[in-house]
């Protein structure tokens, strides 16, 4: 009886996102798990020209749980029985939790807030144990931080020089990768909103008004009153480079030490330029400052697809082509510690192993443990 | 797959420029193009030759009224799975 | 409830469309805070972190290259720093489609063509709508403001005189078509009827008036040879197409600062469905109103049939269910006429319009007598009968003068016109003018648009606002002879037609699609489209500035008005209207005016 919440994020289209999450759906039923399914958000590259609603892709089979949006269910040719509606909108319509009676395709709408997320993740858990999948969709990553884990669909159409698409895969991996914070325990218990300085003795110094830590006079004003040798630092929200950079400088010439704490990575992966970003995360070490995360979202594995269409000026139309395969798996293995697959080849047998291996006792709501 | 000819609610029109001799010729052209898409049921709404071509607007009726339309009876066949 | 808003421009400058929006909102007191062009999107988080309350962002976004990576991913940023459930973004600007917006995870995306009060709507936190192009509008009774008074004492007395006549002749008399309208008054209960309660003893007494076609159907259910019924599956494909299409449509208005003129299209492709088909297309852009055409046959044919039914000819047949359908398929804000001017079906057809829920029909003895081929003494019974209907359903109805089309001057088609309208006001029913604003016959042998067409309409309309207080509708269509199969022709020619009408002030116009000219199938829905909006267009033009007629118009009013009154007195000579008719008083045979011969010898007297 174990569960576990899996993100599936694309870094382009046509890097194959879809494909992998029917291999891993395949797999998994194969292996006899139950199957919760949904999406953040929609992916609309593949809209219906006519309907304008997103079709059908994802063959879905009797049981699963597939939470989608109203008009979804109306677009599906499965049979679904309907669960439950939540107060999830989106703009196809609320959230309903539905159950499959018949096979057929399915297109998945889901919310596309991180609280929404978060509510849906919460309202799936009642459904049972098994792997419950959160489809990403485009260019949409921030959501992903209410999920256990993520696998990475990347390859040639993000990007077809494979040394470009090496290096910034191994940047994701790498911020996904930021271990937990030391004192963690400490620091979740607090539950923190806002941007906060504490002491070594976790008493709080300063805090800001918000989750984020975005300007260089922020960043100056939280120090104003530290003089304790040793700060953590906890930022829930999103940062800048401007006060990463502030950071360094208040930390380079001084004997403190300070213990940087992030919500977790995903939030990290939003920044606008993430090489520089990562950069300047790399550089605070120097200056004696520790990265931590609250709470891990770790990349589990990542996909890879040569294919990637190809504009020809001649016909003005896209042709496929693929870039060199073996070269492209060889160059992002040698950069990164965690499998990488292509599920054509490979199938998803791997994937599914990975995605277990992260799963944990699924507790049924308003089960009681006795020590 | 929806057949976008099936979405069409009534009629297509196709309006150009033909470089021709004269109006009968751009016509024929116009009625010959729109066969050779498959449409059967054609006409001319408008054509005007001057000088160097012919402006014209041709028509291929994908349904007339009293058909069946299939933009209406894949609303049904949605309705009754 | 005062919102804090930030508008951002996410572009190297700033878009003028959003200063404009900003400027709304402070008249609607809201407090916003107009950000700097191209500022990063941290920065933008930032300045919101800086403010003590934001309720609202509002970003706006010109340039389409990229625009789809950029906006997921400051969603992305808004999200991670805490801000995506704390207030509500949308995005707006001539890159942005709706559907792009919700896909990336806006809560509204405003294209090109949004208007101030839409965002005003989102900021408000009214319910978003996914095309924020349309306005609501609601039915107008274009009869209301008129008291039909005689400005021109003369013309009203004799009018008076004549109506006294034909009400005087008509006491006696009826005919099957009369009495076809008394048994769907008086036997048939529309309620009942929708709840599938039957008919009650309607189709004891019906058939016995109708003619073989009819009676054949209700004796063994055969139908007229171009007819059939639709199937079970056509019918529930409708009501989901309808469900699905009223989901996501709403109304266009074509006027800009006027009032005036509602403007009105014509269906009757054969068949119900693809009018509905068309009549929605026709909201959606903008019609105030829509008339339904019936088959020539059907004016030639005594009693109605019965079912759903669609046909394969121009006009489409008038039968309950197929009104029915319609009239459930229509906006709350459409006027909907149905015709009943001419033929033998008259006075039933505006018991059947007034039962199932129309709002407007068309009577008028003169064109139905002289124009569309039924017998004057027939026309004359059952024309006064449908008023006396139109008056109990609560339903004005205008008087049509196309026998002006044939080559009947446009003083004696008005002459029959304010006939026909006097005794509709002394029936207490409200009738409304519809003079042609034509290239007709008249027009051209005389050679009175010699030099422009404003001159002679305008002199119709001042005429007639010289002779009686009642509104007026120049139809049916505006510009009729004027367009040819040109598209852009004939798009152009209605909407100056219709600039000339909104400039005259008059209360609605009827207009073509550009298919008016082409005869070698039916009117495709592009088509409607187009005039419509052309008018909309031409309407934006002008405002409340207008087109000036030169003196000239001045004297072709008087020139009818004086034609009606010697019309009238003709009238009044001839000692009975019905004899009139005949003599050619109100438009003769050398002018292109034969009496009708439909429903000959059936007028009998009680």
């Amino acid at each position: 009886m174990l569960e576990v919440v899996i993100g599936i994020a694309g870094t382009a289209k046509n890097t194959g996102k879809t494909t992998t999450t029917a291999a891993i759906l395949d797999e998994l039923r194969h292996r006899g798990i139950p199957i919760l399914l949904t999406s953040i958000g929609y992916d609309g590259e593949n809209l219906d020209n006519i309907t304008g609603l997103p079709k059908p892709r994802l063959k879905v089979t009797s049981g699963d749980i597939i939470a989608t949006a109203e008009k979804c269910v109306a677009t599906t040719t499965a049979k679904l029985k309907i669960l439950d509606k939540t107060d999830i909108n989106t703009p196809l319509g609320k959230v309903l939790i539905t159950q499959v009676l018949s096979p057929g395709l399915i297109v998945t709408a889901g919310p596309n807030k991180s609280t929404d997320v978060r509510l849906l993740r919460d309202l799936m858990h009642k459904n049972g144990p098994g792997v419950t999948i959160f489809d990403g969709a485009l260019s949409r990553i921030a959501p992903m931080a209410e999920t256990d884990g993520i696998i990475l669909a990347t390859g040639a159409a993000r990007n077809t020089n494979i040394p470009t698409l090496s290096i910034e895969t191994e940047i994701l991996w790498r911020i996904c990768s930021i271990p937990y914070t030391e004192e963690r325990s400490k620091l979740t218990e607090k539950s923190i909103d806002c941007v906060t300085l504490f002491d070594s003795n976790f008493a709080k110094i300063a805090s800001s008004r918000h989750s984020s830590l975005l300007t260089v006079q922020e960043t100056k004003e939280l120090f104003q009153n530290f003089n304790d040798s040793e700060g953590h630092l906890v930022i829930p929200g999103i940062t800048t480079e401007n006060a990463l950079q502030t950071l360094y400088q208040l930390f380079i010439n001084s004997k403190q030490r300070l213990f940087l704490n992030f919500g977790d990575p995903i939030k990290l992966l939003t920044a606008s330029n993430l090489a520089s970003f990562y950069r300047q995360l790399e550089d605070l070490s120097t200056a004696g400052i520790f990265i931590g995360v609250l709470r891990r979202v770790p990349l589990l594995a990542v996909t890879v697809n040569p294919f990637y269409p190809e504009y020809r000026f001649e016909s003005k139309t896209y042709v496929p082509n693929y870039i060199d395969f073996r070269n492209l798996e060889i160059s992002v293995k040698r950069k990164i510690a965690v499998p990488v697959y292509n599920v054509e080849r490979h199938g998803a047998s791997k994937l599914v192993d990975i995605i277990l291996a992260h799963a944990y006792r699924f507790e049924a709501p308003g089960t009681i443990y006795f020590d | 797959m929806i057949n976008p000819q099936h979405q069409i609610m009534d009629a297509l029109d196709v309006e150009t420029f033909f470089v021709c001799d004269n109006e009968q010729q751009g016509r024929n052209l116009m009625i010959d193009m729109l066969k050779s898409w498959g449409f059967t049921d054609v006409d001319i709404v408008f054509a005007q030759h001057v000088g160097p071509g012919t402006r014209i607007r041709g028509r291929a009726y994908a349904y007339r009224p009293a058909d069946k339309y299939a933009w209406l009876l894949r609303e049904a066949a949605k309705e009754a799975e | 409830m005062k919102k804090v808003v930030v508008l951002a421009p996410i572009d190297p400058v700033h878009d003028i469309g959003l200063k404009m929006i900003g400027r709304g909102l402070v008249e609607a007191g809201h407090e916003i805070l107009l950000l700097q062009p191209d500022l990063k999107p941290d920065e933008i988080i930032e300045m919101i972190f800086s403010r003590e309350k934001v309720d609202i962002l509002l970003l706006s976004r010109t340039l389409g290259y990229g625009v789809g990576e950029l906006l997921a991913r400051f969603i992305d940023l808004t999200d991670a720093a805490g801000l995506r459930s704390k207030i509500k973004i949308g995005i707006g600007g001539m890159a942005i489609r709706p559907e792009l917006a919700a896909e990336l995870g806006f809560d509204a995306g405003f294209g090109p063509g949004t208007t101030v009060e839409e965002v005003i709507c989102f900021v408000e936190g009214r319910e978003y709508r996914p095309d924020p192009f349309r306005s609501k509008k609601s039915k107008i009774d274009m009869t209301a403001n008129y008291d039909y008074q005689y400005l021109n004492s003369s013309i009203g007395e004799k009018l008076g005189r004549i109506s006294e006549m034909i009400i005087d002749w008509a006491k006696n008399k009826t005919s099957p078509g009369v009495k076809r309208g008394i048994l769907r008054d008086e036997l048939w209960d529309v309620e009942r009827w929708r709840q599938r309660l039957g008919n009650g003893d309607l189709y004891n007494y019906y058939p016995e008036l109708c003619s073989e076609i009819p009676q054949k159907y209700y004796a063994s259910g055969e139908l007229h040879p171009q007819t059939r019924r639709f199937t079970i599956e056509e019918a529930r494909g409708l009501e989901k197409y309808l469900e699905e299409t009223k989901a996501r449509m709403s109304v266009l208005k074509l006027q800009h600062t006027r009032k005036k003129p509602l403007v009105f299209n014509q269906y009757g492709t054969g068949c119900p469905f693809m009018d509905i088909g068309h009549i929605l297309a026709s909201e959606a852009w903008g019609a105030d109103g829509v008339v339904h055409f019936d088959p020539s046959w059907g004016a030639r044919t005594e009693g109605f049939l019965d079912g759903f039914l669609t046909h394969q000819e121009d006009g489409t047949v008038i039968t309950p269910a197929n009104l029915n359908r319609i009239h459930n398929s229509l906006e709350k804000s459409t006027l909907w006429q149905i015709r009943a001017h001419r033929g033998l079906n008259t006075p039933e057809t505006v018991v059947l319009a007034g039962k199932i829920g129309a709002d407007l029909t068309k009577i008028n003895i003169c064109y139905g007598s002289l124009g569309a081929g039924t017998d004057p003494e027939r026309m004359t019974i059952d024309g006064y009968h449908s008023i006396l209907f139109a008056q109990k359903y609560n339903m004005p109805f205008d008087v049509v003068t196309n026998e002006e089309l044939a080559g009947v001057p446009a003083y004696k088609a008005f002459a029959g016109m304010l006939i026909v309208s006097d005794l509709a006001v002394r029936l207490g029913a409200r009738p409304i003018l519809q003079p042609l604003f034509a290239y007709s016959p008249e027009v051209m042998i005389h050679e009175y648009m010699e030099d422009n067409f404003i001159d002679f309409n305008a002199g119709k309309i001042f005429a007639l606002r010289n002779i009686i207080n009642a509104p007026i509708w120049p139809g049916a269509p505006i510009g009729f002879l004027t367009h040819t199969e040109d598209r852009v022709q004939s798009a152009t020619t209605t909407a100056l037609h219709a600039c000339l009408a909104m400039s005259l002030e008059v209360d609605a116009i009827s207009i073509a699609s550009t298919d008016e000219a082409y005869s070698g199938g039916p009117i495709s829905v592009p088509a409607k489209i187009d005039t419509l909006r052309a008018v909309q267009d031409s309407f934006r033009f002008f405002g409340k500035a207008g087109i000036h007629p030169t003196d000239q118009a001045d004297k072709y009013a008087e020139q009818i008005i004086s034609g009606v009154e010697e019309t009238l007195e003709n009238v009044l000579a001839a000692g009975d209207f019905v004899t009139a008719i005949h003599k050619g008083v109100l438009g003769s045979r050398e002018e292109g005016a034969y009496p009708g011969r439909a429903g000959k010898d059936t007028v009998t007297t009680k």
